[in-house]
């Protein structure tokens, strides 16, 4: 059986770091991208085959996209995430505080899928994912705050959606993990271990097909609800 | 009763404008175009309190395929349909709690999670949700200050008269929900 090929953009810290050990740990081929070469590096010693990304800079989507021209791929996460001025009430959120947190958690994972489609259509499984999160749940939300961060992952969530039709066709599985409530520095290191979320959303990534295409899973396996 | 109509560029928020001028109300008509200065819209209006601050933006964006956008036109849906509708409402709270008004996106059933068309896939569909979430947060945070917030979505042929019936009627709820232009429940 041909090796699964996935790649992970976002993969210096936190939940991507862990998603490269544990697909590495699994048997797949990892590619995984960081900001700068303090970032890359580690990942070449864990194994992975390593590149520069901003994934909010189109030029850099660009040179990824050309660097791998004709790999094939499997799987992308599109995982780089910012959660921007959580504290900030609506008075005080600019368009540039709230425009830098949609492009980098709602527009720039859509071009980058955009880029890498043709890799994917080279791969066996098809899997175009982002990262996605509770907040993104309009009927959950009892609570309001977090305005920016919420926005970017409703938007996402729905960009997903339409992503999923618009390649369905093409037999692409479009789906977004939630990963849940994650010790990392966007959570001031509070919740669950990462350990814990990425066993589970890694279950979730060897098992979804063409038929879960349009869906936002956690890493418990339910549903986010709209 | 003083009311603020925002995108009267487009056929709803006219015939809104001229529903509520013939109910006998001090209507204030509000362009929404690309690049307006939302400060100084908000610095025209003063400290008035406002009875009721209806947002529409009648915009159809295309059916595009992902491939064929850019981030610059991405970026300008956000900022038309998101980040403008809930700017100038934040701008106008302290006129709204004033008097205990009323705050009322109108957007469409296209951007619920649910709908199946095409049309304004991506540069629609995605910032008129976020714009939902938004909503969801205001009818939360506001309720303290009596600011009552609603949420419609209408298509285009609906008559000026019933929208404002039904946002008469769906001023109690909170958090809010969406719902048609007859107030009847939609899924997100």
């Amino acid at each position: 059986m041909a090796q699964k090929t996935i790649l992970i953009a976002g993969a210096s810290r936190g939940i991507g770091r862990e998603f490269v050990r544990q697909f590495l740990a699994s048997g797949w081929t990892v590619h995984a991208t960081a900001r700068d070469e303090s970032g890359a590096r580690p990942l070449r010693e864990a194994g992975a085959i390593a590149y520069r990304l901003d994934i909010a800079d189109d030029a850099s989507i660009a040179a990824l996209s050309r660097e791998l021209e004709g790999v094939p791929l499997d799987a992308v996460i599109a995982n780089a995430g910012i959660s921007g001025d959580l504290t900030l009430k609506p008075e005080a959120i600019s368009r540039d505080e709230m425009l830098k947190v949609i492009d980098t958690n709602t527009i720039s994972p859509l071009l980058l899928l955009a880029a890498l489609k043709p890799n994917l259509m080279l791969g066996t499984r098809k899997l175009a994912m982002a990262m996605s999160s509770l907040m993104s749940s309009i009927s959950s939300n009892d609570w309001g705050t977090q305005h920016s961060y919420r926005a970017s992952k409703t938007a996402l969530n729905a960009a997903w959606r339409s992503l999923a039709e618009e390649w369905r066709p093409d037999g692409i599985t479009c789906v977004l993990l939630r990963p849940g409530f994650v010790k990392t520095d966007m959570t001031n290191f509070q919740g669950m271990d990462v350990e814990v979320s990425v066993v589970g959303m890694l279950k979730v990534v060897e098992t979804i097909g063409l038929a879960d295409s349009g869906r936002v899973i956690g890493y418990d396996g339910l549903d986010v609800p709209w | 009763m003083r009311v603020v109509v925002a995108g009267t560029e487009g056929a709803t928020g006219r015939q809104l404008a001229d529903h509520y001028r013939r109910e006998g109300a001090s209507v204030t008509e509000v362009g929404l175009r690309s690049g307006s200065n939302l400060g100084l819209i908000a610095a025209e209006l003063g400290s008035q309190p406002i009875d009721l601050l209806v947002l529409s933006d009648n915009i159809e964006a295309p059916d595009c395929r992902l491939a064929d956008l850019s981030r610059a036109e991405l970026q300008a849906a956000f900022e038309r349909l998101t980040f403008a509708p809930f700017r100038l409402a934040a701008l106008l709270r302290p006129n709204l709690a004033a008097a205990e008004g009323t705050l009322v996106l109108l957007t469409r059933e296209s951007a619920a999670m649910g709908f199946r068309d095409t049309r304004g896939r991506y540069l629609e569909r995605p910032f008129r949700a976020a714009a939902h979430a938004l909503w969801r947060c205001y009818s939360i945070e506001w309720a303290p200050y009596a600011i009552s917030c609603v949420l419609l979505a209408i298509d285009d042929e609906r008559e000026a008269a019933e929208i404002a019936a039904t946002i008469k009627a769906r001023t109690a709820e909170v958090p809010l929900t969406l719902r048609d232009a007859r107030g009847g429940w939609l899924s997100w």
